[in-house]
């Protein structure tokens, strides 16, 4: 098992006072299938570093009952996502 | 005790290659080395890693003795891009806590926070608070020197380049920098440090044993400074954030995709690069008067000659005209026009920079109208070159090899290293 670093597309909400809230995450799975999952949940937000690279504003969501950390770097969206496959 | 100003020396570890290891860490298990592009040929290390160092790998050479050196060495090309936007964020996190924050390039910064205590509590505590702050939200490192003044700090965060923090205060100075060697003090570089050598003088705690009348009998005002350095008598000041520097000279230069052979190839890289500098003038509404050109040959010499203009211009004819007598003089050509040697790049600098006057001081033969006239023509230029794209209205001369001036200095974004004078 190993974290690895993916950019997808989010679907968001910009509010009035110009806060951005990430509400579904598009996730392409290996059949090249896409689903729309809900983000359930933002545990908290600040800015920091992802162990798999890069660093920018971290959203801790629940997703799936899952905690997962999704990235907003510069310009795009990435999570950081487990794999059980080794490389 | 309390020092009179706590002034902190933060410094990027290899800015460049380190801001591409935190974008991907798997860089970081191999020797990997930022470097510019070797097709164009501005190939040189810019940045590397510590597993590149150990192989030899230095900044500044050419892409190609790196690899002799390393042939496994991973070379990633360099976007400026992204090292503005990370160099800056760290600045703006140095900014919530001082507004007396000076960049010195991209990757350096002196912040003084000597009035921040108030807010934030001891010193040394920030620093060490602001340093965790960087590492954390960016996942990068910074060494830091923290010292009574600028030139102290700087040498400290010299010191341990691996997320060092070094602490010389007024009463420690002496045991940490006075058995250093001289080269190690800010603007003392390889000339000045043969120099002070040959004088005996070894370490700072050498220099600063010298009586200044001596110094400056020997060298000069630079040498009282260099004194003044050594002893902790600097005095400067942190610049407060919205401080620009006055500029003293512009100047544009480019490698050529080609090695230059002919008189007509310098010809078109020189209307190029006149034609930046001239708009670049005008942006800035200065005008110069010193010319210099700087060729670099196929061996990697570099050579220069300067020219005084007898008036100041911000006209590119001018600085062209110029560019070519300087060209003339110093690259040796044949009847055919063909250069006894081939040269590899060339830079422009015009320097003696003044505000431009309301009226103008050509000289007394000279056509005042004529050149007023050529100047509002090139600012029409300028004014195509914003709207429609740098390629839309350019001199028919730079058509007879466009491979060779498809480049447009004003444009691309370059950066150089600051001095501190």
């Amino acid at each position: 098992m190993y974290l690895y670093k993916r950019y997808i597309p989010v679907i968001s909400l910009v509010d009035e006072s110009g806060a951005m809230i990430p509400l579904y995450i598009i996730w392409q799975d290996q059949s090249g299938q896409r689903k729309v999952h809900k983000i359930d949940k933002i545990l908290n937000k600040r800015k920091a570093f992802s162990k798999v690279g890069g660093c920018g504003e971290l959203y801790e969501c629940m997703i799936l009952r899952k905690k997962r950390k999704l990235y907003f770097e510069r310009d795009r969206w990435f999570i950081e996502c487990i794999s059980i496959l080794q490389e | 005790m309390r020092w009179k100003r706590y002034i902190i020396h933060a410094d990027l570890n290899h800015c460049y290659a380190q801001i591409e290891e935190m974008l991907d860490p798997r860089l970081r298990t191999i020797p990997m080395a930022v470097g510019g592009d070797e097709t164009k040929r501005h190939g040189i290390i810019l940045a590397k890693n510590d597993k590149a160092r150990a192989f030899g790998v230095r900044t500044g050479e050419s892409l190609r003795e790196a690899l002799r050196k390393c042939p496994k060495l991973y070379i990633v090309k360099a976007c400026y891009d992204k090292y503005l936007y990370y160099t800056s964020a760290v600045k703006s996190i140095y900014r919530n806590y001082s507004d007396r924050v000076e960049s010195f390039g991209l990757d350096e910064a002196w912040i003084d926070i000597s009035d921040s205590f108030r807010l934030f509590g001891d010193p040394l505590a920030l620093a060490k608070r602001i340093q965790d702050e960087v590492f954390v939200k960016l996942g990068l490192t910074v060494s830091m020197g923290v010292s009574f003044n600028k030139i102290f700090a700087k040498l400290g965060s010299d010191m341990d380049k691996e997320k060092g923090f070094v602490i010389i205060s007024p009463t420690n100075y002496k045991e940490m920098i006075y058995r250093r060697p001289i080269g190690d003090l800010l603007y003392v570089g390889e000339a000045t440090k043969r120099k002070l050598n040959l004088a005996g003088i070894f370490t700072i705690g050498d220099l600063a044993a010298l009586e200044p009348f001596d110094i400056e009998k020997r060298f000069g005002k630079n040498g009282v400074m260099l004194w003044r350095f050594a002893r902790g008598y600097d005095e400067s000041e942190v610049e407060r954030q919205d401080h620009k520097r006055d500029v003293k000279s512009l100047s544009n230069g480019i490698t050529a995709v080609r090695d230059l052979e002919t008189f007509d190839d310098v010809k078109m890289i020189l209307s190029v690069l006149a034609q930046s500098l001239a708009s670049r003038l005008r942006d800035i509404k200065k005008e110069g008067k010193v010319v210099t050109l700087m060729i670099r040959d196929s061996d990697l010499n570099w050579s220069s000659r300067q020219m005084k203009l007898p008036f100041s211009t911000d006209i590119e004819t001018d600085i062209l005209k110029a560019a070519l007598k300087l060209a003339e003089k110093s690259m040796p050509y044949d009847h055919f026009n063909h250069f006894k040697k081939r040269y590899r790049s060339l830079t422009l600098k015009i320097a003696d920079l003044k505000e431009r006057s309301a009226y103008s001081e050509y000289d007394l033969f000279g056509l005042t109208a004529a050149k007023e006239k050529e100047r509002s023509l090139e600012m029409a230029i300028d004014e195509i070159h914003r709207r429609f794209g740098f390629d839309k209205c350019q001199r028919l001369l730079t058509k007879m090899d466009k491979e060779l001036t498809d480049f447009n200095p004003k444009g691309e974004h370059v950066i150089h290293p600051e001095s501190w004078f």
